[in-house]
């Protein structure tokens, strides 16, 4: 946690409920855009924002954590985790397991799937498109470590697994994006 | 070196989780494999270009607006609480303090054990002494009874008291009497010289 997050949150837990809007200002687009990312359109994304502040707020006074943005993830993973029991009871995790062996998740509901998603959403792109095709586990690790800015160990923290799996899940994830986005990454290298 | 690791190491550079010996090692084999020089260029580029297109938006301002009444909230309830909390944290240091004062006095002033175990002791310094009695008189005593079959305490006096040449009927008064009756020889120090043993039977 940087010296600035830490400042904040002991001038909030003194009373100071100033410093407490500016932490949400700081964290408030990587945050959204993570829970955006992660669940069915942005009214979802609305609710579990709200409530990963609630949580956070409640949990400040004793909070000992290193990353506060980490932190804020994690309650936010718990929440769309807990959501989509609640859509989809009865769903097992086990049912299907990913390519490094470790248990299937799907974080969001794809119903629509992808593509039918991006009929809806003008603004989606390529990149996007790819990101949420992305086996869930593997999704997850991709937007923690690009739209949160989690370190690996932090990611494996989170999602509970070693260091190793996070890292293959990040591998796996790079393998099937490469292909999607041949076209993307090869006009970035074209433009200096 | 496995490509593999390469990529790996790759990824945790980025973050800055790869040791400085590891970081070493993966710039010089970047330097010699074409591979892992692309495999790092194309996920730099994928990463970058994910970061730009990737879903961000904002959260309603409604949600904005709950979520800093509820801050303002939690704020007030702790501020309510806090003299509370100020007042209990020197009382329960204080109630602590006091536990631990009670606890080592206790343990300071606790019951010290008898060093004379009563009549186990009594009936082993008898023996002791009978015995002297009849080494030195040559036989001819009743043994009294042993440690262990120890005799009743006042027995246990008696049998002191006429070893040390004492009839058992002499009064507290008559014992303590100076010039009178002679005073009884402590067994265990012998600070007086003993009476002449009486010989039992």
């Amino acid at each position: 946690m940087d010296s600035e997050d830490r400042r904040l949150i002991a001038q909030y837990r003194e009373g100071d409920v100033e410093s407490l809007s500016t932490l949400v200002e700081k964290y408030r687009r990587p945050l959204f855009g993570f829970i955006l990312n992660m669940t069915e359109g942005k009214g979802d994304a609305d609710d579990i924002f709200q409530e990963t502040w609630f949580r956070a707020i409640r949990g400040l006074a004793s909070y000992r954590q290193k990353n506060f943005m980490g932190w804020l993830v994690r309650i936010a993973r718990n929440l769309v985790i807990d959501r989509h029991r609640r859509q989809r009871p009865g769903v097992s995790l086990d049912a299907r397991h990913e390519e490094d062996g470790s248990p299937l998740i799907e974080l969001a509901d794809r119903a629509p799937g992808p593509l039918g998603r991006a009929a809806t959403r003008d603004d989606i792109s390529a990149v996007a498109l790819a990101v949420e095709s992305l086996p869930g586990e593997q999704k997850e690790v991709f937007l923690m470590r690009v739209q949160a800015g989690m370190s690996f160990r932090e990611i494996a923290v989170t999602q509970k697994v070693s260091i190793n799996t996070a890292l293959a899940r990040m591998q796996y994830a790079l393998t099937k994006l490469r292909p999607l986005l041949r076209a993307e990454f090869e006009n970035q290298r074209e433009t200096p | 070196m496995r490509c593999k690791t390469i990529e790996r190491w790759t990824l945790l550079d980025r973050t800055g989780e790869l040791s400085p010996r590891r970081h070493g090692r993966l710039q010089t084999h970047l330097k010699a494999c074409d591979h892992c020089r692309a495999w790092r260029d194309s996920t730099e580029a994928i990463t970058a270009a994910a970061h730009g297109a990737l879903a961000t938006g904002t959260p309603s301002e409604v949600t904005m607006v709950n979520i800093r009444r509820e801050a303002r909230l939690r704020a007030r309830e702790a501020a309510r609480k806090r003299p509370l909390t100020l007042w209990l944290r020197p009382i329960s240091g204080l109630a602590a303090a006091a536990l631990c004062l009670i606890a080592m006095g206790g343990w300071w002033m606790r019951p010290t054990p008898d060093p004379f175990d009563g009549q186990a002791q009594l009936s082993t310094i008898l023996m002791m002494l009978t015995e002297e009695a009849m080494g030195s008189e040559g036989g001819g005593t009743t043994l009294p009874a042993t440690a262990d079959e120890p005799l009743s305490l006042d027995a246990l006096a008696s049998e002191l008291l006429a070893l040390q040449g004492m009839d058992a009927s002499y009064t507290e008064a008559e014992l303590r009497e100076p010039g009178g009756v002679p005073q009884a020889t402590d067994p265990l120090t012998r600070s007086r010289p003993a009476l002449p043993a009486r010989i039992y039977g």
